[in-house]
């Protein structure tokens, strides 16, 4: 393509664009009105596709993101352009236009499409850029079922429904990024996501096993990260940026250098790095427990200023190089290196422990991950594979912990984790056959396989002789293996545009491995499980903007090596190893309503989930710890793993509301719900009732927001109230863990301010103004109280 | 007073670096033979020192009896006195739930192991480990307080730290070290003594003298301390059976580990008396629900506390005269090393001494510091010993 073509090209798209859109289309989609015309858009295709064959680098990229459960997969060049991405990666192709005419445009990108016909809700880059969340996981407070728990500054884990940790399923650009050392209850691993590269993360709420495989109980959170932009016609373009942050709760400073380069618009590159050093997170102040009436003690330990939480702080680097290579129409090849690497970050409620010297710490000295993929893509295939993407995966996981005692002792313990993952994973779908003139019917179908080995050792180091000393274990069981593995297939078919089915099943493999070590009485571990589950749904559109679901998923999780083989300090306690364990399995019951108005967006569903051998912790006597283990013995509390009797139940409702309002005026509002409840373990015990509620099930929580977005001027402001009213559902062991005031966590309400300037694509002015009133808060579960009155600051600038 | 087979084993293996072994019951006949506790054999230090043949006077309890607010449960399952029924009427501990203490006490006997094996640095890194574990003794001594010094005032108390957690602070440490006597004396007195072992420095059987001293002089202030602080809350209602487990390693009251250990073999009657102490407390606590504190104005609680003390003090001091006995015939390596002992250990009782009697509680201090007593000094540090803790 010529410049002249090219200019051509752009002048038609942003011909098509500039139509008024004062007159709401049929579709009655407000996003699509704030963005791009579907019928511009298929301007901009057409007018690309004549300009140039093999004009198809500019349509639309492939979506790369698994589509949402139950959602019928469109043909890969009907794909919806999903999101305005963030800048010099890859728009939808009338933005394009757009932008190569270089005239000023206020760009307002429209929110990618969470799933039609389950729960779900998306975070989008324009999003994350308005909420400056500080992690990944920080994203997606308020999102309709989801509640983020905070073991650390550096540390957070979502609560999906009430289920966290391994009993939700993680994704990155299809890679999963579960592994067999995710352990019980919270885990920081979302957080090793750098949300700077994400263009957009999916929240898809429920059980989802058939098509997310094991530990999708909770539901399934996938990222999707940015794409560098193709620009056809043109030899080389660059598109350098920098985005520089600062915060002031808890003096962040940091930012982030990234290029997206287009080269002969065949090649993509983006390449960028990231550094934040993050200081002690100043809160609100302690918390009052219900129990008592008094300030919660510890954790944290709080400064002299009553509000510094000295257990908090960190530093991160980032580095990432994504490659895509389009060799010839319908085809891709992305390349993908995406580098974690979180320094010196304190667990809070181990710095100290509760009854500790002050200054004894757990630290995360190393918290890395490293996560290598090629993923090949082709849209053109036969009718039964016309869409299929593979992925084929290396990650790693890696963990130094240091232990340092506090004064006067020289003694420090250093665990060192690293788990080396190999996977693969294909995804398939069908054309949308039309067996009849009202009726189509379509396939997804694929498998997975990801094979883990873990190396894990553990030492004592005592500075003042510098005298070490190897332990006979790790946390984990060195040279262990797991591997995870499946085959699913999924139907959809829809009647006369109206209603939706879908049906599918998976076949799961799961094998653990792991050798034995008599001197700590630790059993080897050769097991494998097969199992099967499935899934069925019904939507139903009475009319053009409403939706009626109803979906019945299934979900499992075999025991993994943490289950398996760790032994480890958890919040309430000493945890050890159950190698007897059987998988848990989920049932879980959604109804809901999705309404995407002209006016107004509308999700609210009401939730089931009945697990049955529920893995959880079981109190423990010290006759019980393994023989020659004096971690375990010496324990406050102790706890080991095990499969509840009988069923428990996760039952709540959650919603989501957001009302466009004239004069670019806006209203939101979020809220979960969630109670759960399940066998007591110690049942046979006096005095003990027969169920008990679940660990660190959230409270009701939510959010409220009111905005002006101003698409004109590039401006918006927005108030936000966030909310929880107190958890005092305990189970029993969340009453023996100290970050759990006494009596439970009590609410709050918080009140933040954002506003900003966006001047597409060279300026981004982003401020938050966080916790208005310094509210003294907490999460439920979390060691850390939430940030006091402070700035957070973001400014963006490249081309 | 007899003295079971295993447990002089291990006794007897436990002091094997510090004075070599009776070759028979020492106590069989109830006097503290410390002539015939040793060899006498001195390769270490040559001619300087002439071993004494002096004795010290038999431990005599027999003036001795319970209190009238005692609980006993071994004289008619309890029937009369003042405490009313318990599970511990029966003489058996009935614990809440098995104490992790017990876990520490059962460190401290693998480290009388290791160091009954072996004294070189490759052990005492092996020994410093046991005393290094999770949750283990360190974690403990760093923040461990003597209740028998006045607690921190409340004005200068970290109201952000639970109230007998205050010694984990370290201004309040430098403050009050003899109320923080974990963190201020006794964990420093082991680290130290670890480093010199793991180095190769100086004489390791005064090194490991010292970290068994310290160590048994923190298992002793524990028992207190459990007893005291742990047992009202309801929080950690289970917490009242940790004094039970450094005192015994939670075990049966004829039998017990570590502190207790010693304490048998020269007194059943005072382990008897401290068992009665730590069921009392047991009782006293199981008078309340367990999700409610109890009330420490309680007459059962101070009843049961006085019991305990006063039992426990008395099984410190028949501890700590042995080793003062011991010391008589011993020179070179092994007298520096009892002495060593002798000196760590000591320290502990100096408060309740001074409680009871300042002239005597001099007497013992000034032997306390003496670095090289003689028979006379050791004699009259004895007697002060008898005329403080007279009786458990």
């Amino acid at each position: 393509m010529t410049l002249a073509s090219a200019g051509t090209v752009a002048f038609l798209a942003w011909a098509a664009l500039a139509e008024p859109s004062a007159e709401p289309e049929a579709n009655d989609d407000p996003t699509v009105e704030e963005t791009v015309e579907p019928n511009a858009e298929e301007a901009v295709d057409e007018a690309v596709d004549e300009a140039e064959p093999p004009a198809d680098e500019a349509e639309p990229t492939v979506d790369e993101t698994e589509p949402p459960a139950g959602e019928a997969e469109p043909p890969v060049d009907e794909a919806e352009p999903t999101v305005e991405p963030a800048y010099g990666a890859s728009p939808a192709p009338a933005a394009e236009a757009r932008e190569a005419d270089d005239v000023r445009q206020v760009v307002v990108a429209p929110r990618p499409a969470p799933a039609r016909d389950r729960a779900a809700s998306v975070v989008s880059r324009e999003e994350l850029d308005e909420r400056l969340p500080r992690s990944a996981p920080d994203a997606l407070r308020g999102e309709p079922g989801v509640y983020i728990q905070q073991t650390a500054h550096g540390q957070a884990s979502p609560y999906v429904r009430g289920l966290t940790g391994q009993q939700t399923v993680m994704f990155f650009d299809g890679v999963r990024l579960n592994n067999s050392t995710f352990r019980q209850g919270p885990n920081q691993y979302f957080f090793t996501i750098d949300s700077r590269t994400v263009d957009h993360l999916e929240v898809q709420r429920g059980s989802a096993s058939t098509r997310w495989g094991s530990d999708a109980i909770g539901g399934a959170l996938v990222a999707t990260p940015i794409e560098p932009r193709l620009e056809p016609g043109k030899a080389i373009v660059v598109h350098p940026r920098a985005i520089m942050r600062v915060a002031t709760a808890d003096a962040e400073v940091g930012g982030r250098a990234q290029t997206i380069m287009s080269i002969r618009g065949k090649l993509g590159v983006m390449v960028g790095a990231g550094y934040r050093n993050v200081g002690q997170l100043r809160s609100g102040g302690r918390v009052i427990e219900p129990e008592t009436g008094e300030p919660q003690t510890v954790p944290p330990i709080f400064g002299p200023d009553g509000k510094t939480q000295l257990g908090t702080g960190f530093r991160e680097l980032t580095d990432d190089l994504r490659l895509v290579w389009q060799p010839r129409r319908r085809h891709r090849l992305t390349l993908g290196y995406y580098d974690y690497r979180q320094l010196d970050a304190p667990r809070t409620d181990k710095c100290p422990p509760r009854t500790a010297p002050q200054d004894e710490c757990l630290t995360y000295l190393e918290q890395f991950r490293t996560l290598v993929y090629g993923a090949y893509e082709a849209s053109d295939g036969p009718a039964a594979a016309e869409h299929a993407r593979t992925t084929i995966s290396y990650g790693n996981q890696h963990e130094l912990r240091q232990e340092r005692r506090g004064s006067p002792s020289p003694t420090r313990l250093d665990g060192d984790d690293d788990v080396h993952t190999l996977g693969t994973r294909t995804v398939v779908s069908t054309r949308e056959f039309q067996v009849a003139p009202w009726a189509t019917l379509g396939a997804r179908y694929g498998l997975d396989l990801y094979y883990d080995r873990i190396r894990s050792d553990e030492r004592f180091l005592w500075t003042d002789t510098n005298v070490s000393i190897d332990r006979t274990r790790g946390q984990y069981l060195d040279r262990a293996q797991y591997l995870t593995s499946g085959a699913w297939a999924e139907l959809h078919t829809e009647f006369v545009d109206r209603v939706r089915l879908r049906a599918g099943g998976r076949g799961a493999l799961v094998v653990a491995r792991a050798p034995g070590d008599d001197t700590t009485s630790s059993s080897a571990v050769d097991r494998q499980w097969g199992t099967v589950v499935g899934n069925a749904g019904i939507a139903g559109d009475p009319s053009s903007w409403l939706t009626l679901v109803f979906n019945v998923d299934q979900g499992f999780r075999a025991p993994n090596l943490d289950d398996l083989t760790s032994r480890q300090a958890v919040g309430p306690g000493f945890q050890y190893e159950n190698p007897e364990l059987d998988p848990e399995r989920s049932l879980s019951l959604e109804t809901g309503v999705l309404a995407y108005h002209r006016w107004f967006e509308l999700q609210a569903f009401a939730f089931r989930t009945t697990i049955s051998d529920f893995i959880q912790r079981d109190s423990r006597e010290v006759d019980q710890c393994p023989t020659g283990e004096s971690k375990c013995s010496a324990a406050r509390a102790i706890f080991q793993l095990v499969n509840l009797d009988g069923r428990s139940v996760i039952m709540g409702a959650e919603g989501g509301v957001r009302v466009y309002l004239p004069l670019d005026l806006g209203l939101r509002a979020t809220i979960s719900y969630a109670w759960g409840e399940g066998t007591n373990p110690r049942a046979d015990q006096p005095m003990e009732p027969d169920r008990v509620p679940l660990s660190r099930i959230p409270p009701l929580n939510g959010i409220a927001e009111a905005g002006w977005r101003s698409e004109r001027h590039g401006l918006y402001l927005v108030g936000v109230v966030r909310w929880a009213r107190a958890q005092t559902r305990l189970a029993p062991q969340d009453r023996k863990d100290a970050r759990i005031p006494r009596g439970g966590t009590p609410g709050y309400v918080v009140g933040d301010i954002r506003a900003g300037y966006r001047l597409a694509p060279w300026v981004l002015v982003a401020l938050v103004f966080e916790n208005v009133a310094d509210t003294a808060y907490k999460h439920h579960g979390s060691s850390t109280n939430g940030p006091g009155r402070g700035l957070m600051g973001e400014l963006q600038f490249g081309f | 007073m007899t003295t079971s087979l295993p447990r002089l084993t291990l006794l007897c293996s436990t002091t094997l670096l510090l004075a070599a072994c009776p070759g028979d019951d020492a106590s069989s006949d109830g006097t503290e033979s410390s002539a015939d506790s040793g060899t006498g054999a001195d390769d270490s230090t040559g001619g300087e020192c002439t071993p004494s043949d002096e004795q010290i006077p038999a431990l005599d309890e027999s003036a001795c009896a319970p209190s009238s607010t005692d609980y006993t449960p071994t004289v008619n399952m309890s029937a009369d006195d003042m405490w009313p029924a318990c599970a511990n009427d029966d003489g058996t501990y009935h614990p809440f739930e098995a104490p992790s203490s017990a876990a520490r006490t059962e460190a401290f006997e693998m480290i009388r192991t290791i160091f009954a094996n072996g004294l070189t640095p490759d052990d005492f890194t092996a020994a410093r480990e046991q005393y290094s574990l999770e949750q283990g003794l360190e974690s403990r001594c760093v923040r461990r307080e003597d209740v028998h010094y006045p607690n921190i005032p409340d004005a200068e108390q970290d109201p952000t730290v639970d109230f007998d957690k205050q010694c984990t602070i370290e201004a309040l440490v430098a403050a009050y070290p003899d109320r923080c006597a974990g963190p201020a004396k006794i964990a420093p007195v082991i680290n130290d003594a670890f480093a010199a072992g793991q180095s190769g420095e100086g004489d390791p059987a005064v090194h490991a003298a010292r970290i068994m001293g310290a160590i048994e002089w923190f298992l002793y202030l524990s028992v207190i301390k459990e007893a005291t602080f742990s047992c009202p809350p309801a929080d950690f209602s289970g917490d009242c059976d940790a004094a039970w487990g450094y005192y015994s390693g939670a075990t049966d009251r004829g039998s017990p580990l570590g502190y207790g250990a010693d304490v048998i073999a020269l007194s059943p009657q005072t382990n008897e008396r401290v068992f009665d102490g730590l069921a009392a407390m047991r009782c006293f606590r199981d008078g309340y629900p367990s999700d409610m504190d109890a009330d420490t104005s309680d007459p059962l609680y101070v009843a049961g506390r006085d019991q305990l003390d006063r039992a426990n003090n008395h099984a410190a001091a028949i501890v700590l005269r042995d080793r003062m006995g011991q010391q008589l015939p011993l020179c070179g390596s092994e007298a520096d090393a009892n002495w060593a002992w002798v000196q760590t250990f000591g320290q502990g009782l100096i408060k309740p001494a001074e409680d009871t009697d300042a002239t005597q509680a001099g007497v013992l201090t000034s032997l306390l510091a003496n670095d090289a007593p003689t028979p006379e000094d050791i004699q009259a540090g004895v007697t002060a010993i008898d005329a403080l803790f007279p009786c458990p």
